[in-house]
C-alpha cells in the first residue's frame, strides 16, 4: 500500500479498505443524534448518527432494533465500519440503544405504547404461577447482588426447591442478546415450572436491556410461566410487564414464589389439630348415633315381647273361662256310643254298652231301661 | 331354610283367636268344646314356649350390641 505507483481497480480499493477498517477497528461504538431514520421492506434499518458538524450512515437488520426509535433521539451504537461497493461508507450495525435520559425514556414510552396497542401486556396473557415450584429456571448474572439476595431467600423459606441459573450480562451491548438466548434455552432444557429473570437496581442505562423488545417479546413468548424483578420497587420495566407476573425486587421475587417452611409448618400442625378434633367429634357423633340405634333397636324388640306375652296371658285368662271341665266338674258328664254323642233316648237300645266321661274318669254303663220322657 | 318348617306365630296366634271366638258362640256343643279347649291348650303352649324362646334370642341380642 506504501507504493504510490500502485493502481487499484474499485473493487481492489474497496476490498482494502474494508480489511484496513476491520484491523484498525473492529467494532466502533458511536453516541449521536437519530437522523433520517428509516425502515426498508420491514427487513432492514437504514439512519444517520449525527453531531452538529458530522453524520454517519448507518444500516442494520430490524432484528437489531430494541423497539421503535424516532428521528432526534440520542442512540449509542455498535458496528463494524463498511465500504460497500455500490453504496458507500456505513456502518454495519449490530447493537442499537437508545442514550440519554430523556431519550431512554422517549424510546420506552415509544415501545410501550406499541406494545399496549399490540396487546402484549393484557390481563388475560396473564398464566398463574406453580405455587411452590419444583423447578426454576434463573435468568441472571450470578455475580450479582440480586443473585444473592434471591438464592438466600429461597434457601431460608423453602429450600426443597432445584434451581438451574442461566448465567448472563445483565447490562451491556450484549445483554438483550443474552436474554433472549437464555429465555429460549431454558424453554427447550426442561419441564421448568417457572421462569424467573432478576437483576439488582441501577441508572436508566444500566436497565436498558429490560426495556428491549427483544427481551420483552422473548419473555411474553415463553412456555414457561415468567416471574421478572428488575431493579427497585420504584422501577418499571416492560420486561416486568410482559411477565406472567412482577416482583418488585430479586428478593420479593423470591417470597412470591415460595412459602415461608416455618409458617406452613404451623399451618400444617393446626390444620392437623383441627381435623383431628373434626374426626373426633365425627366419631363421638357416629359413637352416639350407634348407641341410640341400638337402645332403641333393643327397646323395640322387648316393647313387642312384653305385648305379645300379655296378649297371651289374656288368651289364656279367656280360655280358662271356656274350660269345659268346669262344667264337668259341676256333675255334668257327656254320654257316648261306639264313640258318638248322644244327647236323645232314641240313640240307644236296651243292653246297648255306653260310656259316660265325668270330671274325673269315666263309666261304662249298660242300658236297662229307657225312658224318653225323662 | 324351608318356610313350611318355620313356627309362625302369627299363624298360630290366629288359630288360637279362632278358638276362642268360636268358644264365644252360644251353640256350642260340651263335647266340641272338649276338643277345641285340647287344641287351644296345646297352641298356648307352642306360642308361649316360641315367647320364651324368643326372650332368650332378644337377650343375646342386646348382650351382643352391648359388647
Amino acid at each position: 500500500m506504501s507504493d504510490s505507483n500502485l493502481i487499484l481497480s474499485p473493487t481492489d480499493f474497496v476490498a482494502f479498505a474494508n480489511q484496513a477498517l476491520d484491523y484498525a477497528f473492529g467494532i466502533v461504538q458511536i453516541e449521536g443524534e437519530l437522523a433520517n431514520f428509516r425502515i426498508s421492506k420491514n427487513k432492514w434499518v437504514y439512519f444517520d448518527v449525527k453531531d452538529d458538524i458530522s453524520k454517519v450512515a448507518c444500516f442494520a437488520s430490524i432484528y437489531a432494533m430494541p423497539g421503535p426509535l424516532k428521528d432526534g433521539m440520542l442512540i449509542k451504537i455498535a458496528g463494524h465500519p463498511k465500504l460497500h461497493p455500490q453504496f458507500g461508507f456505513s456502518i454495519t450495525v449490530q447493537n442499537i440503544q437508545p442514550s440519554g435520559e430523556g431519550s431512554i425514556k422517549k424510546a420506552f414510552d415509544l415501545l410501550k405504547a406499541s406494545l399496549i396497542k399490540e396487546g402484549l401486556f393484557e390481563l388475560s396473557r396473564k398464566r398463574p404461577l406453580i405455587y411452590p415450584p419444583q423447578k426454576i429456571a434463573l435468568i441472571t448474572s450470578v455475580e450479582s447482588a440480586a443473585y444473592a439476595d434471591f438464592i438466600k431467600i429461597i434457601n431460608a423459606r423453602w429450600p426443597f426447591v432445584f434451581i438451574t441459573v442461566y448465567d448472563i450480562q445483565v447490562q451491556g451491548v450484549d445483554a438483550p442478546a443474552q436474554v433472549v438466548k437464555s429465555i429460549n434455552t431454558a424453554n427447550l432444557d426442561a419441564d421448568y415450572d417457572v421462569l424467573v429473570v432478576t437483576r439488582g437496581g441501577g441508572s436508566a442505562d444500566d436497565l436498558a436491556a429490560f426495556n428491549d423488545e427483544r427481551v420483552v417479546r422473548a419473555i411474553a413468548s415463553s412456555r414457561i410461566p415468567t416471574l421478572v424483578a428488575i431493579g427497585h420497587e420504584i422501577d418499571e420495566s416492560l420486561s416486568e410487564l410482559a411477565a406472567d407476573k412482577r416482583a418488585s425486587t430479586p428478593s420479593n421475587a423470591a417470597e412470591l414464589l415460595v412459602p415461608n417452611r416455618h409458617s406452613e409448618l404451623e399451618s400444617v400442625l393446626q390444620s392437623r389439630a383441627y381435623v383431628n378434633q373434626s374426626l373426633q367429634r365425627a366419631i363421638d357423633f357416629n359413637k352416639n348415633f350407634v348407641t341410640n340405634t341400638k337402645n332403641t333397636f333393643t327397646n323395640y324388640l322387648w316393647t313387642i315381647l312384653e305385648h305379645s306375652f300379655k296378649d297371651l296371658k289374656r288368651s289364656e285368662q279367656l280360655l280358662g273361662a271356656y274350660n269345659p271341665n268346669n262344667v264337668l266338674k259341676r256333675g255334668y258328664s257327656i254320654v257316648r256310643y261306639n264313640g258318638k254323642l248322644i244327647n236323645n233316648s232314641n240313640l240307644v237300645k236296651l243292653n246297648d254298652f255306653l260310656n259316660i266321661q265325668l270330671y274325673n274318669g269315666g263309666l261304662e254303663v249298660k242300658v236297662e231301661k229307657i225312658d224318653d220322657k225323662l | 331354610m324351608k318356610k313350611d318348617n318355620v313356627f309362625d306365630y302369627k299363624k298360630t296366634k290366629a288359630e288360637l283367636d279362632e278358638i276362642l271366638a268360636w268358644f264365644e258362640n252360644s251353640d256350642v256343643s260340651l263335647d266340641e268344646a272338649l276338643d277345641k279347649y285340647k287344641m287351644a291348650e296345646d297352641l298356648l303352649k307352642e306360642l308361649e314356649a316360641y315367647l320364651i324362646d324368643t326372650q332368650a334370642k332378644i337377650q343375646q341380642i342386646t348382650k351382643k350390641l352391648d359388647k
